[in-house]
């Protein structure tokens, strides 16, 4: 459902900018998110597939601001019990972003946004959440098939720092990690 | 039987077999023998390993006895000389080291000159104590405690402590039992063995004052520790008095009631220290303390203190209380404390209904023991004796609980059939001042002994209305006259001679009757220091699960107490099936979330030779103020050496769980629980 939503909110701002001339940019990709926290690993693995969708507005020459949405999900199993357990990582970022001059076809970017995660997952009975602000840092490398449609690289990282109630004491967790995609952009 | 129809042939021709066969086997491995394997066959009948009795048809070629036994590698074989020659035709043992009895049978019924082979059995030695108390004890029968001493009557390395109002330790059914502390020499007021306690010889006194001044001497001040006592481990067999549920075990006295007949808490935790301190640091195999005594209120030390004994493993065996209540509803201490070494009992009667005075909770009372109208030993001079005397005989009579004296000359006079004494009319005149003879019925005791001493009679005698003696109670006293019980047949022998000249007497003795859940407890105290010395590698919890597993489900008992039994000491001392358990609280971790689990791992251990299979273990637990509810089930093919390990899901932090363990056949019947471990 939330993920829904950030999509439809993504789109509906991409449709009402649509006649920004080439200023506004919408790409849609998929990747891996390489979690960064240690348990979260042991638990569900250290690569995730995590599909992405991201809004740009160029507000100046080479200056641009940013929404992008990610999600990432996966399934462990609990190895003191045997269950088996389910978590979710959800990314909201909203930023500001640098892109060179095209060289060719090519033009690289960089990216800085305020990043707010959420997780969640459903273990033991019990489906414990959470949402904590991180931050979120990205370069990428595009090329241009044509003046409106790319393919991109990018790589970055997305994290949130925070605590969860375990028993008689609090856990530190992080949510987010290293990711590495690649994605296909149209340019309005 | 055997037959011995085949006569025809000559007494020397067998003889020759026999010799041949002999002469042709091996010589035997030597002059010393290990002691025979023991297998059980699938009716529970004992019989030795690798052995078989054999007997061959008539008319088997000599030798056939020497080529059987070689064929069978049974080379060790004895024959049965004068069998053989009686039967006309070879008898003999046939003894295999490689081969197992099941395997010799088989082989041995194949063969056409074979008429005959049945495993070597053993046969128990039918033991009853000579003590000539001891068919007052009614509670040993109904447990099963002659059953159970052809196994074992109890062991001298086995120390049973009791906390009560002292012992007459000098008493002669208890003297021989009486631990004797082997460090400390008597009366030179120096504490040889450093424990801390000068001239601690039998146990030591913890209350000796009205302040709790403690000092050596742990001699009863009131009676009831003797009773006690002399329940859990007078001398048995010894042609005097009566007999202990242990008839070996070592008596060690805590003293712990002060001259106002109450315990202190701060004098039973130093008395339960003085166990755990002989246990731990001398050696001494303490196994079980008897606390028959109790109150209200909660006391965290003392429980502390009743934790630490449970470390040493030492079982804690506390009675229930006296007074009819729900302990699940009014918590009745030590009794009431949540620990796995705790075992609360409650009183039974005669019929196996729960004392009407015994307190129950199905959630803090585990199991019921005999405990009305117990016949034990008490001060010396402090109880009853009593003999009815006539021209020709002197009947043994029972004094009932609470009964009057006669002084020692005993009451010398008539007695009057006074039929079942219901009302005034059957009370004849001439029974004033007399004796009246009474049959049992229709009313109380108590009831038939106002009557007859409103009608005068100076003395009261109650015969069976079954075959056989009884004992029973007056209730309470009451300032009774002499009242004692007779058996049926002596009581209609009393009657048919009508009215004559008899001699009652009821004097002082050094043995008498009590009742209530004290006299209950020191029972299972028994039957911990009986199980101990039968399976003395065996740790607590083992032993108080086979204690469990062993007592007989009563429906009258049933949701009066956790495991609605009575104690049956002689299936808990030949259980085919051990259920023992540990738990373990672990916490599981998940990425965002925490839970408890309890990793419930059981070991079963059959009997050598068990027939069980196909039984399923059921895992209950049970949360403070709540009923054991089932939360698991494994079936015997799941177990791995014998042993499982079941995992108790998604526990709350901060709650004690309790866990037990029961194994079921493959029929539904419930063959024994294990120990319950809280955590």
């Amino acid at each position: 459902m939330k993920k829904t939503v950030i999509a439809f909110l993504l789109l509906s701002l991409a449709a009402g900018l649509g006649a920004a001339g080439r200023k506004f940019s919408v790409m849609a990709g998929a990747g891996v998110l390489l979690p960064i926290d240690a348990d979260f690993k042991e638990l569900y693995g250290s690569a995730l597939f995590c599909p992405e969708l991201k809004l740009s507005y160029e507000i100046m020459p080479r200056f641009c601001v940013w929404l992008a949405g990610s999600s990432a999900s996966a399934t462990g199993v609990l190895p003191e019990l045997g269950d088996e357990i389910k978590a979710s990582q959800t990314f909201l970022s909203l930023g500001a972003g640098w892109e060179t001059k095209r060289w060719g076809r090519l033009q690289a970017d960089v990216g800085a946004a305020f990043l707010m995660a959420h997780s969640r997952e459903k273990a033991m009975g019990s489906s414990p959440s959470k949402s904590a602000p991180g931050f979120d840092a990205r370069a990428g490398l595009r090329v241009f098939v044509s003046e409106s449609v790319f393919v991109g690289l990018n790589v970055g990282f997305a994290g949130a720092w925070t605590t969860v109630d375990a028993g008689e004491t609090d856990k530190d967790i992080v949510i987010g990690g290293m990711r590495i995609g690649g994605a296909l952009g149209f340019r309005f | 039987m055997i037959s011995c129809a085949y006569r025809r042939w000559p007494a020397w021709l067998i003889s020759l077999m026999l010799f041949a066969g002999a002469a042709a086997l091996p010589a035997a491995a030597g002059p010393v023998e290990d002691a025979p394997k023991i297998a059980t066959d699938a009716g529970g009948a004992e019989f030795v390993e690798g052995e078989a009795l054999v007997r061959l048809r008539p008319g088997t070629s000599p030798g056939a006895a020497a080529m059987l036994a070689a064929e069978l590698e049974a080379g060790d074989g004895r024959p049965f000389r004068v069998l053989s020659e009686a039967c006309r035709r070879p008898c003999l043992l046939l003894r295999s080291p490689r081969r197992s009895t099941a395997e010799l049978l088989a082989s041995l019924r194949a063969r056409p000159e074979v008429e005959a082979a049945s495993p070597n059995y053993r046969r128990r030695l039918l033991r009853l104590p000579n003590d000539p108390g001891y068919h007052r004890q009614w509670g040993l029968a109904k447990i099963g405690a002659p059953e159970a001493w052809e196994r074992n009557v109890g062991s001298s390395d086995v120390v049973l402590a009791v906390i009560d109002t002292g012992a007459d330790y000098g008493h002669g059914d208890l003297a021989g039992n009486m631990w004797r502390n082997p460090g400390e020499t008597e009366g030179n007021g120096v504490d040889d063995d450093g424990n801390g306690f000068r001239d601690d010889i039998h146990g030591y006194d913890f209350a000796a004052s009205g302040s709790g001044d403690n000092d050596s001497d742990p001699m009863d001040i009131e009676g009831h520790g003797t009773h006690v006592a002399g329940i859990m481990a007078a001398v048995g067999d010894n042609a005097a008095g009566v007999c202990g549920v242990s008839w070996r075990a070592r008596i060690m006295v805590l003293k712990g009631f002060r001259p106002d007949l109450h315990i202190y808490d701060s004098d039973c935790i130093e008395a339960i220290e003085y166990a755990v301190k002989m246990k731990r640091d001398y050696g001494v195999n303490v196994v079980a303390i008897n606390a028959s005594f109790g109150g209200g209120g909660s006391n965290a030390l003392q429980q502390d203190a009743i934790a630490a004994a449970g470390e040493q493993g030492i079982a804690f065996v506390c009675a229930a209380g006296n007074d009819g209540t729900d302990n699940d509803a009014t918590p009745f201490y030590p009794a009431g404390y949540d620990l796995p070494n705790i075992v609360s009992v409650a009183a039974s009667d005669g019929n196996d209904a729960l004392a009407s005075f015994s307190n129950y909770g199905q959630r803090s009372v585990d199991i019921a023991a005999p405990g009305q109208a117990i016949y034990s030993t008490v001060p010396r001079g402090a109880g009853l004796e009593a003999w009815l005397k006539t021209e020709s005989d002197v009947l043994d009579v029972s004094p009932l609980e609470y009964s009057g004296r006669t002084g020692s000359a005993g009451l010398s006079r008539k007695i009057y059939d006074c039929g079942l004494g219901q009302s005034a009319g059957d009370f004849p005149a001439g029974v004033s001042g007399n004796i009246a003879l009474i049959e049992r019925g229709n009313s109380t005791f108590q009831q038939k002994a106002l009557r007859a001493q409103s009608a005068g009679a100076a003395g009261v005698v109650i015969y069976n209305n079954v075959a056989g003696s009884f004992d029973g109670t007056l209730g309470s006293e009451g300032g009774w006259g002499p009242v004692v019980a007779v058996s049926r047949e002596d009581g209609l022998l009393l009657r048919s001679r009508g009215v004559h000249s008899v001699n009652l007497t009821v004097r002082a003795g050094d043995y008498g009757y009590l009742s209530g859940t004290s006299m209950a407890s020191p029972h299972v105290c028994g039957a911990l220091g009986l199980l101990a010395a039968q399976y003395p590698g065996d740790g607590m919890a083992k032993q108080i699960g086979r204690l469990y597993s062993g007592a007989d489900r009563i429906a009258a008992l049933d949701g009066k107490m956790v495991y609605g039994a009575r104690l049956n000491l002689a299936r808990s001392l030949s259980q085919a099936l051990v259920l023992t358990m540990t738990v373990t609280r672990r916490q599981a971790q998940s990425w965002m979330a925490v839970k408890d689990y309890a990793e419930v791992r059981f070991a079963v251990e059959k009997e050598p030779g068990s027939a069980i299979s196909g039984e399923t273990y059921a895992v209950y637990r049970k949360i403070p103020g709540n009923s054991f509810a089932k939360v698991g089930e494994v079936a015997a093919a799941e177990l791995q050496d014998g042993a499982f390990t079941y995992r108790d899901k998604y526990l709350e932090s901060g709650t004690s769980y309790t866990y037990v363990i029961e194994a079921r056949s493959a029929g539904g019947e419930v063959l024994a629980l294990s120990n319950e471990v809280t955590i």
